[in-house]
């Protein structure tokens, strides 16, 4: 399949996410108005430009973020199965957004959250170092896991209710509460860490072909390390404490996209995940939108999980012998 | 360029053989033998400078230029490695991989026999197939020195012969090679072959926590097997 497909795909989801609503919005009504300068419809004008548009730029970025992120975990890793929420880093952010929310203290939930998945991933990193088999290094990641939602339930169980209500909902994931400042940072953190990708991707198809290698191949190791460290701690951090802790979508883009595409290369994966990262989050969003409409109201991540863990395991149970 | 060990410490945290310094030849194919364990691979490790000396130095010379291991870049323009086992899993096809050190068409032309895989996954040649890329591709970092680690471990015999043909044609084209491993027939045969040039840069030496010692290029294969036994 092509990738330009898959991109005019996500570019129709975007623009039926906006579109469509509960509300319905007489679009060539208030697009004239805009033009002409003639009276427009408030209420149109604030749902589209306050709700709706933040909301699908938030799904949009934070697709194509976390898909690239599980791309650079299981290129770091050299592990079809790592990846952001696998490694126990997207708990990390839980746990800083807990702290945040449950013991009330006076920190933005974004910074928590990103302090938290750095120091996950730190552990992580000296881990991996002392760990030969990556299934060990995935198995420190489920550790980490549990530990950390022991934490969590700890904190849980102490809280006032409200403060639990907060967490419980934030747990539960959705793009719908993000502000316009907060999708336009998104937008930026996309930007920063396509760029990087796009810079970094030789040296990223390097490590692929082992360590050492990659490092007589001129694959600086230490600071590679430590810019994987600084933006995956970051962007999980900012993603996760605006949208909750994401499931499956990290792990499942990367394997979507070799499914559908051939090209392994990292100049080529990171376009074609980017494209699919944000159609599969614009898709599970559609859907839960879709259940509000109908006073349904599934959180996102259980759309995330009953659409994605079929695909994903589909994905794995067809092409276990190649995963790369 | 010659590569020179001077009074270099080599292990982790601490020296797992005695202090090396010791030249060796530009031109040549520099043999390490040694039982597992004896530190093979940790003295390759070092020499391609993944790993740094815990004290002495390593460095290519010739004249008055001189470069050390601790100076990445320039160090691997000059030393390209080939791992014992070929990289798993890896997707990417035999052309982007070679791509990553130089344009591939370069390395079809000096080894016709990869041009049908050009196209086919890495994962998906055998092992023999995907050496003589992880070859090709290190002779289009460095057309100076080849640090080899067991290269022939995991294969056929044919595969094998591939190997040591695209090693041959690495020297005639002034290369250097530095390779451990446990293919003694291999290198018996090959020192026998060598052109007298070559021969007489070449070396062969025995590991051991004592450090290098040195064989005769010329030695039967009897007296290697007694000098590794």
């Amino acid at each position: 399949m092509k990738t330009r497909l898959v991109f005019l795909l996500m570019l129709l989801a975007l623009v039926s996410h906006v579109a469509l609503g509960e509300v319905e919005i007489v679009w060539g009504e208030l697009l004239g108005a805009l033009l002409t300068g003639g009276e427009v419809n408030e209420l149109h004008a604030t749902i589209v430009k306050e709700v709706r548009w933040p909301r699908a730029l938030t799904a949009m970025t934070s697709g194509t973020l976390l898909g690239w992120l599980g791309l650079l975990m299981q290129t770091w890793f050299r592990n079809p199965l790592a990846g952001p929420g696998v490694l126990g880093i997207t708990s990390g952010g839980s746990l800083g957004v807990a702290l945040a929310v449950l013991l009330g203290l006076a920190l933005p939930a974004w910074m928590a959250a990103a302090m938290g998945c750095f120091a996950v991933l730190l552990l992580i990193g000296v881990g991996a170092r002392r760990f030969v088999s990556p299934v060990t290094t995935l198995v420190f990641g489920l550790m980490i896991s549990y530990a950390v939602s022991a934490v969590v339930t700890v904190l849980q169980s102490s809280a006032t209710a409200e403060a639990l209500q907060t967490y419980v909902f934030w747990g539960m994931g959705t793009f719908g509460k993000a502000s316009f400042l907060q999708a336009t940072s998104c937008v930026a953190l996309q930007l920063l860490l396509g760029m990087w990708m796009i810079r970094r991707a030789k040296w990223l198809d390097m490590w692929t072909l082992g360590e050492d290698l990659a490092q007589t191949m001129g694959v600086p190791k230490a600071r590679l390390h430590l810019e994987i460290l600084l933006l995956t701690g970051l962007i999980l951090g900012v993603v996760t404490s605006v949208c909750g802790p994401l499931a499956f979508l990290g792990l499942a883009t990367p394997h979507v996209y070799r499914f559908f595409h051939p090209k392994r290369g990292h100049m080529d994966a990171i376009q074609g995940i980017g494209a699919w990262g944000a159609l599969l989050a614009l898709l599970a969003d559609g859907v839960v939108r879709w259940t509000d409409s109908l006073a349904m109201h599934w959180p996102l991540n259980a759309v995330l999980a009953i659409l994605g863990a079929p695909v994903v395991l589909a994905v794995l149970w067809k092409r276990t012998h190649d995963w790369s | 360029m010659n590569l020179v060990l001077n009074n270099a410490h080599v292990g982790h945290k601490h020296p797992c053989m005695e202090p090396l310094t010791m030249t060796f030849g530009a031109g040549g194919m520099h043999v390490v033998l040694g039982a597992n364990g004896t530190g093979k691979t940790t003295l390759l490790r070092t020499v391609l400078g993944v790993q740094a000396p815990l004290a002495g130095q390593i460095t290519l010379d010739q004249g008055e230029g001189k470069l050390h291991t601790n100076d990445a870049r320039a160090w691997g323009k000059h030393v390209a490695f080939v791992p014992s086992m070929p990289p798993k899993h890896v997707g990417l096809t035999v052309a982007e991989v070679l791509s990553l050190s130089g344009p591939w068409e370069e390395a079809v032309s000096h080894h016709p026999q990869l041009e049908p895989w050009m196209n086919q996954r890495l994962s998906t040649l055998s092992d023999g197939q995907a050496q003589q890329v992880m070859v090709a591709r290190a002779m289009l970092q460095s057309n100076d020195w080849l640090m080899l680690d067991e290269p022939t471990a995991f294969l056929d015999v044919r595969g094998q012969r591939h190997l040591w043909g695209m090693l041959t044609t690495h020297l005639n084209c002034g290369g250097s090679v530095m390779m451990a491993t446990h293919d003694l027939r291999g290198v018996h045969r090959w020192m026998q072959e060598a052109p007298a040039e070559v021969a007489a840069v070449s070396s062969i030496h025995v590991l051991s926590s004592s450090g290098l010692s040195p064989l005769a290029t010329d030695a039967s294969l009897d007296a290697l097997e007694a000098a590794l036994g």
